[in-house]
């Protein structure tokens, strides 16, 4: 999981480089490089920490060039160092490569690369790839034919792109990671995310695996393999460059919880009809799924979490439905029929451990859905159909609107999943509909009325925070806990409420508060979990709309929701969930946008 | 002087002559024609060349931060936050560390046209002066401040008139050099307020003024709300009804222009909609409702049979079956004031829910989510978060 960006045309290309890996961090931020070819030689800049590091080297010590690479690291392979930080060179320094992705056989590569004399500075898998280039280069092969050949020994996922001294040319190609080019007046660009060139080019072609491409200052070349021409539609992308600023908020997290509802309405726009009271949804006319005998959900993380409440969902209206981790679905095996069918959830569509579910459902015959929120994924590519959560652009690592917006797009495919499968509308359809429509305003709500920066405030120094809840509450719980643990490195866990006596209450104490979610759907039996935690003395938090009754009376502290559908609720608990994990991060001066050790998304296994 | 490329618009008040609609929403967030208006203020900047924008928020900031960032993605602007409200002086001096060179000033909870900005603008660099403040006429100087002008330049400013002097008023659009700031540091606090105004007084130099007309409406009161609205409806939809896309009207309901319904509304069988109505988003109007001159807020919902009239319905209210808000004229205090004679229906706030056949006598305001029971006559005022039951 790292970023590559790429840039070339008649002016200086190092600040579209840096400007495109600052907006690529997400994708990781432990080390980040240029090189960029200025005349006939490569000039290189590489450092530890994030791009703005690399930004000051740059300052103090500057390069140009009007062609050149960039890369930010989130490291697989090798620790966090200058030396493994890319882009990597070949001994004499020729090439230059930058690569997110894992190749496989890098071992095999590099012993054979060391029998032939070649000497290895990192620990990368991808520094083979320079040397490999090298080699063609000196039977005398260009520099095209050299990048084709060595791409050809390599096993593994990649996006890669490379520079030859005295080659007016960048070379790149794809192989199960994401790359996009861009095409601006005077400037082409590459990148693993439109983000990255963005403020220069609206104009982008979503390249697929296999394709090779060269840019150089004038035009560009899409190949395949055996270097034949192909043709690539240019989209045009509504991102703007400015929705990738802060727009005033300390950070783009609090941004993203303060844009759900409109990003939630966007989710729900044209897809609801009030007065009939049900679900129109373009993607998946009536009957789409009649074919369909059970449902497996597969993604991960958050996805897996918004996943989980879908087939709560889908199970308590009749529907076989199960979730799964996508990265232990291949190893789970679950059986597959050619009823089922098999729903990516993944925000950015290119999530490795989902993509690779998705391939082993379609092997066995399934047909698949994409849930996500990235036109133009791999996954969208992957699938037989796709249904976008329109969210918009998400850049915190922690997701906030894409969940909300994940669950609500879910919930209007499960009314259509029920209705096909089980030949009949769901008895609540009009009531969840009705809920749905009203959930944007919920969710603006509980913004305007939250407590959760004084929580935060009141249970900070804590030694671990709890989330518990029933049914699609459990989902909620996990997705809160996750939420609370990745940003503020606090430990948090979400169990399922009825678990709590079968293990977890060990853990409870009067420094671990408990975070208890109600929905409205078996609120006494959640009640009683939160009155056996109380007993050893946590102090109790109820995510409840019933602000009036025994529940508020008997918690410490309440958040409260407003009323709603009990399988709607859990999207607002979520939002209250959400802030209350970033004012605890905030207190703690956790860099919200960017935990250590993560990424926004992983492209790798 | 060099050309003008900034602008600081402050937007940091919460506008307390529209309360209980500003519970939760600043006055620049108001709907107007079924956009917020900031949204008017930034139009004519962009409209008008200005390149970079700077807003002041405070009071409800994060409501503009979000819509802004979201609505106007392409222009550049930046967000300084003004934490205490102590005047207009201390929102501008908020944003003095992301100017540099000569800028226009104007106040984001007015409406203002592209005109406005350039003509202040124009006057401004073709004048060797310290400052251009427009100026415009008002038949309510007493709510805005008296300008005295004398031959193009202006003599004095008068916040608080006890005499109605003259009828040109402060527009709020100002262009300024860096000196303000320093000016304004000089200026003395009135009654704990640094005031833009008195900070003129202390220039450097001569301050030139500019007529403008027409363009500058100050939607400053709920009945304001309504006339504002419904004059931008009629110059932007003539006697049309727009109607978006994802919109459902049913059939047999009746719109009569200008009327404007935003995305994602229905409006039921029967119903009547009359002109100066605006829907935002995601409005129900229920069967045989009738609905006339009135604003509906985002998610607002209406029962069946409903009659409202000259009416403002904040975001996610519930009206229940069978309300009557018949409007009409009304005596109305407003910020301690007394407003005689006004016509104006009932201020619903938001998520505040009234009962079926409750009726909202002219005048009359239910606070953010007040609940008033089935068949309550209101007369007055509810409280935000209050009951009332027959």
């Amino acid at each position: 999981m790292c970023g590559i960006t790429a840039c070339i045309g008649q002016d200086d290309s190092v600040e579209p480089l840096l400007n495109g890996l600052q907006k690529l961090e997400y994708r990781g931020y432990d080390s980040a490089g240029v090189a960029v070819k200025n005349g006939s030689k490569i000039q290189l800049d590489k450092k530890v920490g994030e791009v703005s590091e690399l930004v000051a080297s740059i300052e103090s010590d500057p390069i140009s060039g009007n062609l050149g690479i960039g890369h930010t690291r989130w490291a697989t392979h090798g620790g966090v160092t200058d030396d493994n930080a890319h882009p990597h060179t070949d001994e004499s320094g020729r090439v230059a490569v930058v690569h997110n992705g894992i190749i496989g056989n890098y071992q095999s590569l590099r012993k054979e690369l060391e029998s032939r004399g070649h000497s290895f500075v990192s620990d990368t898998d991808t520094e083979v790839v320079p040397h490999l280039i090298e080699e063609e280069l000196n039977n005398g092969a260009t520099a095209e034919e050299a990048f084709r050949s060595a791409i050809a020994r390599l096993s593994g996922t990649y996006a890669i792109a490379a520079i030859v001294d005295n080659d007016e040319a960048i070379y790149a190609t794809r192989s199960g990671s994401p790359l996009c080019l861009g095409i601006g007046p005077g400037q082409y660009f590459l990148a693993s995310d439109v983000p990255a060139f963005v403020q220069h080019t609206d104009q982008v072609v979503y390249l697929h695996d296999g394709d090779f491409v060269a840019i150089e200052p004038d035009g560009y070349e899409i190949t395949d393999g055996a270097g034949r021409s192909v043709s690539r539609e240019v989209q045009r992308v509504e991102w703007s460059a400015e929705t990738a600023s802060k727009g005033g908020y300390e950070h783009f997290m609090l941004k993203e919880i303060h844009e759900q509802p409109g990003s939630l309405r966007n989710t729900i726009h044209g897809r609801l009809n009030a007065l009939t009271g049900t679900v129109e949804l373009d993607e998946f006319p009536p009957e789409s799924f009649a074919d369909v005998d059970q449902v497996q959900f597969v993604g991960m993380g958050t996805s897996y979490h918004a996943a989980m409440y879908a087939s709560s969902m889908l199970s308590s209206r009749g529907v076989p439905a199960y979730a799964f981790q996508a990265g232990e679905y291949g190893l789970v095996r679950p059986p597959v029929t050619e009823g089922t069918l098999v729903i990516a959830v993944t925000q950015s569509g290119e999530t490795a451990d989902t993509l690779d579910a998705i391939r082993r459902a379609q092997s066995a015959g399934a047909d698949t859905v994409a849930v996500t929120n990235t036109v133009g994924s791999s996954v969208t590519r992957e699938c037989d159909d796709t249904l976008l959560i329109r969210a918009g652009p998400e850049i915190g690592v922690a997701a906030t609107k894409t969940f909300c917006s994940q669950v609500t797009a879910l919930s209007l495919l499960g009314e259509r999943l029920v209705e096909d499968i089980t030949g009949t509308r769901t008895s609540d359809g009009r009531d969840l509909v009705e809920a749905l429509s009203r959930l944007p305003g919920h969710v603006q709500e509980i913004l305007d009325t939250s407590v959760a920066p004084a929580l935060a405030q009141e249970l900070e120094d804590s030694d671990s925070y709890f989330f518990i809840g029933r049914g699609i509450a459990h989902s909620a719980a996990l997705e809160g806990a996750l939420k609370f643990k990745e940003i503020t490195y606090e430990h948090a866990e979400g169990f399922a409420a009825s678990e709590l006596k079968h293990g977890p209450l060990a853990l409870v104490t009067p420094n671990t508060p408990v975070f208890a979610l109600f929905t409205g759907f078996e609120d006494e039996a959640t009640l009683s979990s939160m009155k056996e935690v109380q007993a050893r003395g946590a102090p109790v938090i109820a995510v409840t709309s019933k602000t009036d009754s025994e529940i508020a009376e008997f918690a410490d502290y309440v958040l409260s929701i407003p009323e709603t559908h009990p399988d709607v609720a859990g999207i607002p608990a979520s939002v209250q969930l959400q802030l209350v994990a970033y004012h605890a991060a905030d207190l703690l001066d956790r860099p919200i946008d960017k935990p250590r050790n993560l990424a926004k998304s992983v492209t790798v296994h | 002087m060099s050309e003008i490329r900034e602008a600081v618009v402050l937007a940091a008040g919460e506008g307390k002559r529209l309360r209980p609609l500003t519970k939760y929403l600043p006055k620049p967030m108001m709907p107007v024609a079924n956009r917020p208006v900031v949204d008017y203020v930034l139009d004519a900047l962009v409209e008008s060349g200005i390149e970079r924008i700077v807003v002041v928020v405070g009071y409800r900031g994060d409501r503009i931060q979000t819509h802004l960032a979201a609505t106007y993605n392409d222009a550049d602007i930046e967000f300084v936050q003004q934490p205490s409200r102590l005047g207009s002086g201390h929102a501008l001096m908020q944003a003095a560390d992301t100017i540099d060179g000569d800028f226009i000033v104007v106040n984001g909870d007015s409406i203002i046209d592209t005109d406005i900005v350039s003509s202040t603008r124009e006057r401004y660099e073709s004048t060797d002066c310290a400052a251009t403040v427009a100026v415009a006429h008002s038949d309510t100087p007493e709510e805005y401040g008296v300008v005295i002008t004398d031959r193009g330049l202006i003599a004095d400013i008068d916040e608080h008139p006890v005499e109605r002097e003259g009828y040109l008023v402060n527009a709020g659009v100002y262009a300024f050099d860096s000196s303000v700031f320093d000016a304004l540091n000089r200026t003395d606090p009135w009654q704990g307020e640094i005031r833009l105004t008195d900070a003129i007084e202390h220039l450097d130099g001569p301050v030139t003024s500019i007529l403008v007309n027409g363009g500058w409406l100050d939607p400053s009161t709920p009945w304001q709300l309504l006339s504002v609205s419904e004059t931008l409806l009629g110059r932007q939809y003539g006697s049309d009804v727009y109607v978006a896309d994802s919109a459902r009207v049913h059939e047999s309901a009746v719109v009569e222009g200008p009327v404007v319904i935003g995305k994602d509304c229905d409006v039921g069988p029967g119903a009547v909609i009359r002109p100066g109505t605006c829907l935002q988003d995601n409005v129900h109007i229920g069967a045989n409702a009738v609905v006339e001159r009135s604003i509906l807020s985002t998610d607002a919902h209406v029962g069946a049979n409903v009659l409202l009239r000259d009416s403002v319905v904040g975001p996610g209210a519930r009206i229940g079956d069978c309300v009557a808000s018949p409007g009409g004229r009304a005596d109305v205090v407003v910020d301690g004031r007394l407003y005689t004679n006004r016509r104006i229906g009932s201020i619903i706030a938001d998520r505040a829910t009234v009962g079926a056949n409750a009726t909202l006598t002219a005048g009359s305001s239910v606070g953010a989510e007040a609940t008033v029971g089935a068949g309550v006559v209101v007369d007055g005022t509810v409280r935000e978060k209050s009951e009332v039951a027959a």
